[in-house]
């Protein structure tokens, strides 16, 4: 095999058997790698009703064959396992280095078994693995981890860990890596926590190889980032969305009551790049350096770190309608160092700042003045959440679990449980669909039409109908799944589409396949994850929205008056993905794709 | 003058792709162990230095080679280690203060950047320009020795990148 190592661990941490399994090669090729490839193990093997904490769960980390080869923007892993945040299969995706490294120590991916008495961590240098104590960094935030770790085992050793957050099993904790990339959503942290594993900290000096003729395709695919789209990411980051997004009307405020931010332009790329940007930073491969290292000097918070990105911004900034761009920027710097998710902690308190408004928690209870615009209290509550710290005990669980705790689960802005992303689907018709349909619950990465609808990417749709957004998101969802599974940053895809990776691919493996076949290994990974979903539970009913996007209209802006429409398109999608009316793949489908 | 490979540290974003390029040109695999070229990265400086050997004009690798293996090339600068006559010794690696000159296996092998002979495999691979491969001018020039010692202070008590 070539792209793909051919191996992959398995480390039960219950009994410490440690095992090297060959990866299976036609589920390879079926699914390309990384996200496919891991989703098919977890279905197979796991129990979709298993509580997420507990010791039967697994989690995979899982690379795919463009990971590490320089690839322009070839990054990227996945961490696949059941979520303990959303009840549903939870795949959230990283960069950095730490991916491409363990391909280079012989491994396309691990899977963590069971449960470790004590905090360990994993030690791996190409064939040896080792279990290690981990009880000198238990307790301590994610720079220091690897900071420890790195000096403690090899200080070119990249490492994932999770932070006090994932110890104490907030359900919006984050796995990091390199010490600010993250795969970030669904409480994946967590997970890791539950197994009282703090690290896996990898060095590869072994290598591997792709087929011939990759050198030259990669060269000529790596030569067309050259416009502005790809300029753009560079200089402003993916923040260039926040001009954008707040001029057309979609960008979330006051937790979802209004889709425009006058503080916009104090958060936005621009201010981001005039007031703290230290320089910009790529990952592994990358072309396009979207990666912000800035730098906060306000007493009040400062600090040293990377972000805000656009997600980060709506979440602490214009929807706790906050427009104190170093609070913003303190908040996402917490957020990295505790372990956590900073669109779910952001979203979490916008819902906490709705219910203290409205009267349903207290000063008392809080310990501060949680209004809506309250910065100070904002980055507080950031800190108190990672560490499960008075209130924050409360945040910790996500909005959800918080509004629902005080009787009103409408005011948390979450689909199947995880807080929805920056771009209101009121004004952006599609991206109810997106959010409602996602495997994972709210989030933007997977099948969004936004990019069709306000973007113009891969090319331009009315933004407020909802005719035609279902063909428009199954397609975006099965690409951008094969796309995971490659390995490949989705912004690459944003700016050359998928052809290139597609060839890229090809060159990598020494395979056939054709633009076809990819999107075919995207639509058997969605209905993977779908099979999951529907035998943890979850069917039509889970594939809904926040209440108030369908019944409040938005009051101002360029898109006034208008809501969000879901069933006629939940109606649409079901039928094109050939599913039955209440969400569940048919047998024919399945057979169509080859599952069963 | 002789071009030289250009190191423009501000300009990097610590990508890796000269490393992956280097490593596969040489060793057919994708490892920074195997690549003759390191982005050296200091976190909590934001520092990247994107460098691979500076082709010294009095270089201590050179002085070091208790069997003359390496030798520096007058018309082009380069300098490169004669495998056949080296004894994995080790003596260049311990003298190099940038620390880019290599033991690259078990045995002892050792590696260094030969500006792939004039032709850099790594500056292709650059989508940054933090690598040029051209002459440099006497300003540079100074530049590029401030970056040297810069580097060379950063990686004392190093033993091997």
């Amino acid at each position: 095999m070539k792209g793909w190592v051919g191996k992959i661990l398995r480390i039960n941490l219950t009994n410490k058997e440690i095992k090297i399994e060959d990866l299976n090669q036609s589920l390879a090729k079926d699914y390309i790698g990384g996200r496919g490839v891991a989703s098919k193990i977890l279905l197979d093997e796991v129990d979709p009703k298993v509580d997420g904490l507990s010791p039967e769960n697994k989690l995979i980390f899982i690379t795919g064959p463009l990971t590490g080869t320089g690839a322009p923007c070839g990054a990227r892993f996945m961490v696949v396992t059941k979520s303990p945040l959303t009840e549903s299969i939870a795949c959230s995706n990283s960069g950095g280095y730490w991916g491409p490294e363990l391909k280079a120590a012989g491994y396309d991916g691990i899977i963590i078994e069971g449960k470790s008495e004590k905090p360990v961590y994993l030690w791996i240098k190409n064939d040896r693995v080792e279990i290690k104590e981990a009880s000198g960094v238990w307790g301590k935030d994610v720079h220091r981890t690897d900071d420890i770790l790195r000096k403690e085992t090899d200080c070119k050793a990249r490492v994932a860990c999770i932070g006090p957050a994932g110890e104490k099993l907030v359900l919006i904790a984050a796995i990091m890596n390199d010490r600010n990339r993250s795969a970030a959503r669904s409480g994946v942290g967590a997970v890791m926590g539950s197994k009282n594993l703090k690290a896996i900290v990898v060095r590869g000096t072994k290598g591997f190889g792709v087929a011939d003729g990759f050198r030259d395709k990669n060269l000529e695919i790596s030569n067309l980032f050259a416009g502005d789209l790809a300029k753009g990411y560079g200089i402003l980051g993916t923040t260039m969305a926040v001009d954008i997004c707040n001029q057309v009307g979609i960008l979330p405020a006051n937790n979802f009551r209004e889709s425009i931010f006058a503080g916009a332009p104090n958060i936005s790329g621009q201010a981001i790049r005039k007031n703290i940007l230290v320089r910009k930073r790529s990952c592994h491969g990358c072309v396009l350096g979207c990666g912000r290292v800035t730098k906060v000097t306000d007493p009040d918070f400062a600090g040293m770190g990377e972000g805000p990105e656009y997600e980060t911004v709506y979440a602490f900034g214009s929807t706790c309608m906050i427009d104190n761009l170093s609070a913003v920027a303190k908040a996402n710097y917490i957020c990295n160092e505790l372990g956590m998710d900073s669109i779910s902690m952001g979203v979490t308190i916008a819902c906490a700042m709705e219910l203290f408004e409205k009267g349903y928690i207290t000063e008392k209870e809080v310990g501060m003045n949680l209004s809506f615009g309250n910065a100070k209290a904002m980055v507080e509550m950031v800190r108190k959440t990672g560490m499960r710290e008075g209130f924050g005990d409360k945040l910790a669980e996500g909005s959800f679990r918080l509004a629902s705790r005080y009787g009103h689960p409408e005011f948390s802005m979450t689909s199947k449980k995880q807080e929805i992303s920056a771009y209101d689907p009121r004004g952006s018709k599609g991206m109810a669909l997106t959010y409602a349909t996602n495997p994972r619950g709210g989030d933007h990465t997977r099948g969004a039409t936004v990019f069709a609808e306000v973007f113009g990417i891969p090319k331009k749709v009315k933004s407020k109908i909802i005719e035609g957004k279902a063909e428009i998101a199954r397609e975006l969802q099965d690409l951008g799944a094969a796309n995971d599974s490659n390995g490949v940053c989705m912004f690459a895809t944003v700016v050359v589409s998928h052809e290139p990776f597609v060839n890229l691919l090809n060159a990598a493996t020494g395979e056939n396949f054709t633009l076809r076949d990819y999107q075919l290994s995207g639509e058997r990974t969605w209905n993977i994850e779908r099979l999951f979903n529907v035998r943890a539970g979850l069917k039509r009913e889970a594939d809904s929205i926040p209440k108030r996007l369908l019944e409040e209209p938005v009051p101002d802006g360029p898109t006034k008056g208008e809501v969000a429409i879901l069933e006629p398109m939940l109606d649409d999608y079901y039928k094109i993905r050939g599913w039955d009316k209440d969400g569940v793949p048919t047998q024919e489908k399945l057979k169509e794709l080859g599952i069963i | 003058m002789a071009n030289v490979i250009h190191f423009k540290p501000d300009k990097c974003t610590s990508c890796k792709r000269c490393e992956t390029a280097c490593s596969h040109k040489y060793f057919n695999v994708f490892t920074n162990q195997l690549s003759k070229i390191k982005c050296v990265t200091f976190d909590e400086e934001n520092l990247y230095f994107p460098v691979t050997c500076f082709q010294c004009n009095n270089p201590p690798c050179l002085s070091a080679c208790p069997v003359d293996a390496i030798s520096k090339d007058k018309e082009t600068g380069i300098v490169t280690i004669d495998q056949d006559t080296c004894t994995c010794c080790g003596a260049c690696v311990e003298a190099c203060p940038v620390k880019h000159i290599f033991h690259y296996d078990d045995s002892g092998h050792v590696i260094k950047c030969d500006f792939c002979q004039g032709n850099p495999e790594c500056v292709l691979f650059c989508r940054d320009k933090a690598l040029e491969w051209r002459e440099i001018s006497d300003e540079e020039k100074a530049g590029r020795d401030k970056l040297f010692s810069d580097l060379s202070l950063k990686l004392e008590g190093v033993k091997e990148l």
